[in-house]
């Protein structure tokens, strides 16, 4: 489990709510948004042959790309603490943070970015759902 | 004296150049193929002479010898047809042999002389180009080896239409170059109703290259996302392109010799062996081909996977890659990583590995998944 980036619940659908018109944004504007990301990456990645994506990235370039700010780190070491996150959990932590903040075109790792990237982790940790 | 000719055997998904050579010389009336040919390759024997006799052109009585060069190279595959025949009639002085000496060529020939389409033209064009060689490939194959405009590619339909080009009667133009496939597909992400949080975890996947596992009960739309996740996918850049185009040649899944932009999108089965999966030892069993992954890969059901598929998949999902074991050769193809599985006790948060600490690795979870369940 602590292999996976990303994990998530996907609940039942409940009748009423197939009943509604289609709510979110369309593959078109995702992509474009994706595109974006990717793009950024691309760039900060120039000088690094063999990286492409965020998922790529190892060591000293992590911790200099994606290091959060001062909220963000407390957010991470609380979260480490609580629910007993592994060192690999903490790289692919970073990761993700850094993917969410090129979704949103922010050059820093901030708190909001970094409690994202941890909401999608908790699934299957024992503290995390009482168990 | 020895004619020549050239022609490709595939390692994996690269294609090495062999050279065809041809003697004929007196002795008993006979007709051989040797360097390591296989049942194909040894057939093309019959395939050759019938074609050549449909043109027609007589088979002199002397011995013909045809060696594959390097000799000790496994040559596979019904390609070898073309090369074969160009490199006899250049023995028989009927096109000039220095032209054919610096050819590769490779196809199939029907009985009446037809060229028959055949698997791995792109990386036979690539091969070509790199040596500064004409590829002679036939025209089905034509649109698929001018893509990479890498070599000046000639597509015959037939061997009556190589030999005319040699004498001038009626030279071959260039085959043009297959057009890019447009289909980001008619699946959008606008369908699916809800599910917002697995939408946003689906375009950081995306955005980041990271893997996600979703968890839900049947029916709940994992697959109606993980089926989006194409759509949302950045086109394959050139480079890409061609590698995935590459293995797409060799699998015999270019239609058209079109090259397709869009990330192809893979759901094996949990019940495909490990040969199926990671890949096969042959390059002739095709099917085994089938689950190259450039673009995305769902696992429905992940769980039900068997142990040894965990033990091979451990170091991909560690890695966002997939590696492809061909013949050896090794080569890692990046992939966005989709799981899906139903809900089970392990999900509550209970370790199934009761041995380790409580971050029991993927694995070591997976693995006694199926045993978990039964309790």
């Amino acid at each position: 489990m602590d292999r996976f980036d990303l994990r998530v619940e996907v609940p039942p659908v409940a009748y009423t709510d197939l009943d509604l018109p289609p709510s979110g944004d369309s593959s078109a504007m995702v992509a474009a948004r994706v595109a974006q990301a990717r793009a950024r990456q691309t760039a900060r990645f120039a000088a690094h042959p063999g990286m492409r994506v965020n998922a790529d990235v190892e060591g000293a370039l992590l911790e200099e790309i994606a290091r959060p700010d001062t909220e963000g780190r407390a957010l991470l070491l609380q979260a480490a603490d609580r629910f007993g996150l592994t060192a690999r959990a903490y790289h692919r932590l970073l990761r993700v943070a850094r993917t969410i903040a090129d979704l949103e075109g922010a050059d820093a790792v901030r708190a909001p970015h970094m409690a994202e990237a941890i909401s999608y982790r908790l699934m299957g940790v024992p503290e995390a759902v009482g168990g | 004296m020895v004619a020549r000719a050239l022609t490709v055997a595939f390692e994996g998904i690269n294609a090495r150049l062999v050279e065809v050579q041809c003697a004929v010389s007196p002795g008993l009336p006979s007709f051989q193929i040797v360097g390591l040919p296989d049942k194909a390759v040894s057939e093309a024997r019959e395939r050759v002479r019938a074609a050549l006799s449909a043109l027609p052109v007589a088979l002199p009585s002397k011995r013909i010898t045809i060696n594959l060069s390097p000799a000790d190279l496994p040559k596979e595959g019904s390609h070898f047809d073309l090369p074969i025949a160009m490199a006899l009639l250049a023995a028989l002085d009927i096109i000039p042999r220095e032209d054919v000496a610096d050819t590769v060529a490779l196809g199939e020939l029907s009985l009446d002389g037809a060229l028959v389409a055949v698997l791995g033209a792109l990386p036979a064009a690539m091969a070509a180009g790199d040596g500064g060689h004409t590829l002679f490939c036939p025209a089905a194959c034509g649109p698929e080896a001018a893509w990479v405009d890498a070599t000046r590619v000639f597509a015959p339909a037939t061997l009556a239409q190589v030999i005319r080009h040699y004498s001038g009667q009626a030279p071959l133009t260039p085959a043009r170059p297959g057009e890019v496939v447009q289909d980001r597909g008619t699946r959008d992400l606008f369908d699916v109703k809800g599910q917002e949080r697995a939408k946003r975890a689906l375009e950081i996947a995306a955005a980041g290259r990271h893997h996600m596992l979703m968890v839900g009960t049947p029916g709940s739309g994992k697959s109606m996302l993980a089926a989006r996740l194409p759509g949302i996918l950045p086109d394959l850049s050139a480079g890409e392109a061609l590698e995935t185009s590459m293995i797409h040649s060799i699998a015999g899944l270019l239609e058209q010799g079109g090259i397709s932009r869009t990330r192809p999108f893979r759901e094996p089965h949990h019940t495909a062996s490990v040969a199926a999966i990671v890949g096969g030892a042959k390059a002739q069993n095709r099917a085994r081909f089938r689950w190259l992954i450039t673009g995305c890969c769902f696992w429905m059901n992940c769980r039900n996977f068997r142990a040894w598929f965990w033990k091979h998949c451990a170091s991909p999902l560690k890695q966002a890659k997939w590696l492809l074991r061909v013949r050896m050769r090794i080569s890692a193809i990046p992939a966005v990583s989709c799981w899906s599985r139903r809900p089970t006790r392990a999900n509550a948060g209970i370790c199934p590995n009761r041995r380790g600490p409580a971050r029991a690795r993927l694995s070591a979870g997976m693995i006694t998944w199926a045993a978990f369940q039964g309790r």
